[in-house]
């Protein structure tokens, strides 16, 4: 009871102190609170830390050898590469060698070569002259031609002029102007006039008569009448048609022995012309048929007891009953077949016989 | 009674047109005529005269026109403007063969003067009439008919390809079989006319196998034959290589140089043409003409002939000197260059100089060997008037300039270089003092020869510029010599004597 008059006295102290320690011991929980956020922070931290260390060693290490794995690969291809060029530069470098050697060999031996350069250029001389004597030779020939023709043309002038004065040549009583009794010999003109052929002229103007179509057919192969002849001669005008009369035959004389066949064979081709194609027209529907002789020989013979069982009515029982054995897809045991009851197709390794 | 007398009407009007047609023809022959009978009208009255019933009237007015047409192409386009080509052509297909030749003549006539009138005669459909003519027998149709084709297809390359597309070219090609001379002119002009302007058209004519028949009348006597048959294979072969190797295929050569040495003077220069367009491609065809001694054929055509019909013969030794140093060669050994000097000598007008000069620095700027023939032959000086004279064009200097120039550059035979130093122009002083300090350290009897021949002197007397070219070529040149010779030699040297003299005598 003391102890409980005492408290009530000094409860106001005790409360006092009490709400002093419990500030104190709120201030101190705080402190203690902060503090230990601190010290666990910082743990966690280095924790982490420690983790995110070893999560990027274990990282670097990983993407090392992935790296490391492919540049060996690319490493590989490039060396491969790399190698190929060299071999091919090998090559080459041994054909340019080839080839260096050759071309050397050949520029000196024949491009080079003086001496065959010189006689080339001795053979083109000769060649040159050989050429230049030809040229020389045509157009002397062409000269000549010319020359040639000249006098060919001279000639015929002179042909030309002697057959126009024919009358200038000499007879034996009067000399002609080219040849006189005080030349030794007469003139060229002279010579030329006496050897000239007289020209014919071109033939007449042809009579214009009534008969003239027909004559003028037939004329081209004969030679021409002369035009006036003198005497009691008939006028040559009927002379000639009674010459040139032509042929008059008779309807059946002209006729062709032939004409009626000749004649059919050409229509036949008319026709045959004017036809479009020579296939006979059928129509589809009539099919050729043998000539049927009798009905009743058509048809083989037949029972009358397949006729019946011919009817639709009637179910044909027969014609599911086989007289062919099951075929095994097992194949049998090649000792109970031994005793040969069915029949088996013969296998490769099991055969019966 | 009066039925006579109005068919006597009848028969005195049909005279009175064939009179007038038949002296109207013959007037247009003359060209006074054909003024005055363009004043008068007869353009007018001849086209109805060409629908007239009796067929020789339309010969004849026919014939006319053509004449008429012939002669100027005014005249030529007024027979285009009053519509009488359609009526021709039309006519062309029907009617008998004098006919068709009139009207063949006609529209020959008109289609020569411009491309244009060319244009309008296939435009009325001619080009189909004029093939189907060629198909015809008588040899003077055919000859009428293809010389129409061949004055449309010579203006442009559209209108010979017309004349192609209308299927002209194998016709062509059988007419030149033809016995008939005139038709074989005519038609290898024709064929020569489609053939020049482009390759294609070449390959046509290629193609319808002309080149067999043209070379086998090589060696025909006509010479206007030969004229056109020349002309024809050089316009084929100048387009590629191809083409001119298919001329060389048909065996021409070495016949063909026979015809280089012709009496008709175009048959030269067709052949000349000929093979200069063959030499042109490529080595191995010049090469292949040479070894067929076509070198020689040329310089003797050269020789013979003056002018402008010598042009084709100094280009192809140009041509075939250009392409290598042994073809260059081979055109020495042959004696080109003494007729290339003559030539360079008698000419006078600019186009064959410049030629003249061309061909001659193509042979000699392959090696010094080349530049000595070249020099010897005493062409320098004569190059070098050339490139001096202002009075002529400008190509003819700048050909002989490039052609001196490229000789000099390898020429290294001191004698015939010793005239240039005194005559040339700087720039060309320049290549001549080059070569002399190329050789002149090396010989010394060269040295020798210079100075006696007053050529150190005529040195020194070069003022050139510090640092250009030409001062190091007289350093080098002067580094020959031992100083007091050049000392001697140069200009003033007599007068710095004297005054040396007076010093002395002053000092003493």
């Amino acid at each position: 009871m003391a102890g409980f008059l005492e408290l009530r006295r000094n409860s106001e102290k005790i409360l006092e102190e009490l709400e002093h320690l419990a500030k104190e011991a709120e201030i101190a929980r705080e402190y203690e609170h902060e503090s230990s956020i601190i010290v666990q922070s910082a743990w966690r931290g280095f924790r982490v830390r420690a983790h995110l260390k070893f999560l990027h060693r274990c990282a670097v290490i990983i993407q090392r050898w992935w790296r490391s794995y492919k540049a060996r690969q690319l490493f590989r291809k490039k060396l491969k590469t790399h190698v190929l060029q060299l071999r091919l530069k090998y090559y080459d470098d041994k054909a340019v060698k080839i080839q260096k050697i050759w071309r050397g060999y050949y520029v000196r031996k024949y491009v080079l070569d003086y001496y065959s350069r010189k006689r080339y250029l001795a053979g083109l001389e000769a060649k040159n002259e050989q050429i230049r004597i030809q040229m020389i030779e045509y157009r002397e020939y062409l000269e000549q031609r010319e020359i040639d023709q000249q006098r060919q043309a001279n000639l015929s002038k002179l042909e030309d002029e002697a057959r126009r004065t024919h009358y200038l040549v000499s007879t034996k009583v009067a000399p002609g102007i080219y040849n006189s009794k005080y030349l030794d010999a007469p003139k060229e003109m002279e010579i030329i006039l006496r050897s000239t052929k007289f020209q014919t002229t071109s033939p007449t103007k042809p009579m214009k008569t009534m008969k003239e179509d027909e004559i003028a057919e037939i004329s081209r192969f004969l030679p021409p009448l002369k035009p006036k002849p003198q005497g009691p001669f008939r006028p040559s005008e009927d002379v000639r048609y009674q010459r040139y009369r032509p042929l008059k035959p008779s309807l059946r004389c002209e006729t062709d022995y032939f004409a009626s066949e000749k004649m059919r064979e050409e229509i036949k081709l008319q026709e045959w012309t004017d036809r479009v194609h020579d296939d006979t027209f059928t129509a589809g529907l009539f099919r050729e048929k043998p000539y049927p002789r009798m009905l009743h020989g058509e048809e083989p013979f037949e029972e009358p007891r397949k006729l019946e069982q011919l009817s639709l009515r009637q179910p044909n029982k027969q014609q599911w009953i086989s007289h062919k054995g099951f075929r095994s897809l097992v194949h049998g045991i090649p000792e109970f077949d031994k005793l040969e009851k069915t029949y088996m197709e013969p296998h490769f390794y099991y055969s019966t016989s | 009674m009066s039925q006579r007398h109005t068919l006597q009407v009848f028969e005195q009007y049909q005279k009175a047109r064939l009179a007038f047609v038949q002296s109207v023809a013959d007037l247009a022959t003359r060209p006074q005529n054909i003024e005055t009978l363009q004043n008068a009208g007869v353009m007018a009255l001849l086209r109805p005269l060409l629908l007239d019933v009796v067929p020789s009237v339309q010969q004849t007015a026919a014939l006319a026109l053509g004449r008429l047409a012939n002669y100027s192409d005014h005249l030529a386009e007024s027979v285009v403007r009053g519509d009488i080509l359609p009526q021709l052509v039309y006519s062309l297909a029907e009617q008998n063969r004098f006919y068709k030749k009139a009207a063949a003549f006609v529209l020959r006539a008109v289609a020569k003067h411009s491309p244009q009138l060319a244009q309008s005669v296939i435009d009325c459909g001619a080009l189909d009439a004029l093939v189907v003519c060629l198909e015809e027998f008588d040899p003077s149709v055919k000859e009428a008919a293809t010389w129409a084709l061949g004055y449309i297809a010579r203006h442009n390359a559209e209108l010979s390809q017309h004349v192609v597309d209308a299927g002209g070219v194998p016709l062509l090609v059988l007419c030149l079989q033809e016995p008939e001379i005139a038709l074989k002119r005519v038609a290898a002009s024709a064929l020569s006319d489609i053939a020049k302007h482009s390759p294609e058209l070449a390959q046509t004519v290629v193609d319808a196998g002309a080149i067999a028949h043209l070379a086998q009348m090589i060696l025909n006597p006509d010479a206007q034959l030969k004229r056109q048959v020349f002309s024809a294979l050089s316009q084929i072969a100048k387009h590629s290589v191809d083409l001119a190797e298919m001329v060389v295929e048909a065996e021409i050569f070495p016949t063909a140089f026979a015809c280089l040495n012709d009496t008709d003077e175009y048959v030269k220069k067709n052949c000349a043409t000929l093979i200069r367009e063959i030499v042109k491609h490529t080595p191995e065809l010049a090469q292949m003409i040479v070894n067929a001694g076509g070198v020689a054929a040329v310089v003797n055509y050269v020789a013979s002939t003056r002018g402008n019909v010598r042009l084709p013969g100094i280009m192809m030794l140009g041509y075939t000197a250009a392409h290598t140093e042994s073809l260059a060669m081979a055109v020495i050994v042959s004696k080109g260059i003494n007729q290339l000097s003559i030539a360079l000598n008698e000419e006078t007008e600019d186009h064959i100089l410049a030629a003249t000069a061309w061909a001659l620095g193509q042979i000699g700027r392959h090696t010094p060997e080349h530049a000595k023939s070249v020099a010897v032959a005493n062409v320098l000086p004569k190059l070098l008037q050339l490139y001096m004279r202002t009075d002529m064009s400008e190509d003819l200097q700048t050909k002989a300039k490039k052609a001196l120039k490229n000789i000099l550059q390898k020429c290294v035979y001191l004698p015939v270089l010793e005239p240039l130093l005194h005559e040339a122009s700087p720039n060309i002083l320049k290549h001549v003092v080059a070569q002399f300090s190329k050789v002149l350290p090396h010989d010394p009897k060269a040295r020798r020869l210079f100075v006696t021949s007053g050529g150190l002197k005529k040195i020194q007397e070069i003022k050139a510029e510090e640092g250009s070219p030409l001062a190091e070529y007289i350093n080098t040149i002067n580094s020959c010599f031992p100083e007091e010779v050049v000392k001697y030699y140069s200009p003033g040297y007599a007068d710095e004597l004297l005054e040396r003299v007076e010093n002395h005598a002053n000092k003493a």
